[in-house]
């Protein structure tokens, strides 16, 4: 199957003044993303993940608005929240979330299924040939390798016909020679699909190589926007990176 | 073991089946309200769910008498609407049976749905499904365990329940009455022979029902 031609304007994600309280801090933020990649970079805790769930709808914004291609995903002042499932979103969360009861095909299908697909998408055969899926899409989902894990979560986000990506540490188990092999693939992937993808990462090569934007956030915090800004913004945070990696493991 | 003792035993499992296929929609749909959200009068419903838990089973048929009885307000319009009767008949057996099982059916649902994780709710509702749809392929296919324990324990209580039944369908042989109506009707008439011959195959019944229910709580899991 091909690939839908290239060329789809992005859409873009304004979060307007959005403010989502947390025990130790408030996530706090204001900003437009109008390219088709922003990774998000900060230390462990920094909101990260806090973020995304709001954009998805999973948790409610405290104050503040979220508008994604001219849609109003919610609005406080206007107590306008659109339900998660009309928000066509596809989230990968870091703890992917495979469906337990469900074989891998099934979890692949799911998002696609869900809002009204019928049988596998045009996309199908390209999204496994990427994602390096062949030979576990007929697999049930016990035994699966963490990165297998990963790619399947990542293939049911693509399969399921969203027009925003959520990536929260999407290929994080995978070795350093597959998630660079995979990122090179997804990037082109956004390209040609016209979708925005937000790319949460704590590999700073990561972010510029693959991303048009960036978002630096520290305890809530814009701290620095953009690729030269976050390069410029590398240092200070070197050692508090340590930290959140040895936190994570 | 006569021909009209296995149409007894026969129209107990069948009532008993049905009671249980009765109460599984809305006791599903109680169980995960109960488990999933906060609303006024939560408590109270709770507190009414478990009221044949509590009362004496032959209040709770006293009750069913007054609400089901052509002058009680159900009755009335069950009479009325569909001209339908439900007092002294296999109606009443089926109304009896599955309000008796209904607090043990949600009971079990209810930790079920408690113990699915909410977060694959949450990614199911992200990836475009609605809740009616994230309900019946994400919700109940995950506790289905506790969902299945939950219609044995409603359909075992079915199979013995007596104090509800007699006093809203009655004991009347043939039409109304199930094996327990039996035994004890045997037992009053002095016919021990008879109560006995039933006795054994209620104890049949009880230990392929608890065998199952066993089974089903020793079964690994095999959710990875």
């Amino acid at each position: 199957m091909a690939l839908p031609p290239s060329g789809f304007q992005t859409m873009s994600l304004h979060l307007q003044a959005l403010l989502a309280r947390l025990p130790e801090f408030s996530l706090e933020l204001d900003v437009e993303l109008d390219r088709p990649i922003t990774g998000l970079f900060g230390p462990s805790g920094a909101g990260k993940t806090t973020l995304l769930e709001t954009i998805a709808g999973l948790r409610s914004p405290d104050a503040g608005g979220i508008v994604f291609d001219q849609q109003i995903l919610a609005d406080t002042a206007a107590g306008l929240a659109l339900p998660p499932h009309l928000r066509r979103i596809g989230y990968v969360p870091q703890d992917v979330a495979l469906f337990p009861h469900l074989p891998v095909r099934q979890n692949l299908l799911y998002g696609w299924r869900a809002r009204g697909g019928r049988g596998r998408p045009s996309h199908w055969d390209e999204t496994i040939e990427m994602m390096e899926l062949s030979d576990l899409v007929d697999r049930p989902l016990t035994g699966l390798s963490g990165g297998e894990r990963q790619r399947v979560a990542l293939g049911r986000a693509i399969l399921s016909s969203a027009r925003l990506w959520l990536l929260d540490e999407p290929l994080a188990s995978l070795d350093h020679p597959v998630r660079r092999r995979l990122l090179g693939r997804l990037r082109n992937w956004v390209d040609r699909l016209g979708v925005t993808a937000i790319y949460v990462s704590h590999d700073p090569g990561e972010i510029v190589d693959w991303c048009d934007d960036v978002l630096v956030i520290e305890r809530g915090g814009l701290v620095a926007r953009g690729i030269p800004g976050f390069t410029a913004s590398l240092p200070q945070f070197n050692s508090k990176l340590h930290s959140g990696f040895q936190d994570r493991r | 073991m006569t021909p009209e003792d296995w149409h007894l035993v026969g129209f107990t499992l069948g009532m008993a089946a049905l009671s249980t296929a009765v109460l599984i929609p809305p006791g599903l749909g109680l169980a995960w309200l109960l488990a999933r959200r906060n609303w006024p009068g939560k408590t109270w419903v709770e507190t009414v769910v478990a009221l044949p838990l509590i009362l004496p089973p032959v209040a709770t048929g006293l009750i069913l008498l007054k609400l089901f009885s052509r002058r009680g307000w159900l009755g009335a319009f069950l009479w009325e609407t569909f001209g339908l009767s439900v007092v002294f008949t296999w109606r009443g057996v089926i109304v009896a049976l599955a309000l008796m099982s209904l607090p043990l059916f949600v009971r079990s649902a209810r930790v079920a749905f408690a113990g699915v994780s909410r977060r694959h709710e949450q990614i199911a509702a992200s990836l475009g499904a609605t809740p009616t749809r994230v309900f019946w392929t994400v919700s109940v296919p995950l506790a289905r365990r506790g969902l299945l324990a939950g219609v044995l324990l409603a359909f075992a209580r079915a199979l013995g329940e007596f104090g509800a039944t007699v006093v809203l369908a009655g004991n009347i042989p043939d039409r109304t009455q199930t094996l327990s109506l039996a035994i004890y009707q045997s037992v009053q008439m002095g016919d021990d022979d008879h109560a006995f011959r039933l006795l054994i195959v209620s104890l049949m019944l009880a230990f392929v029902l608890a065998g199952a229910s066993e089974w089903l709580s020793r079964r690994p899991d095999s959710r990875p």
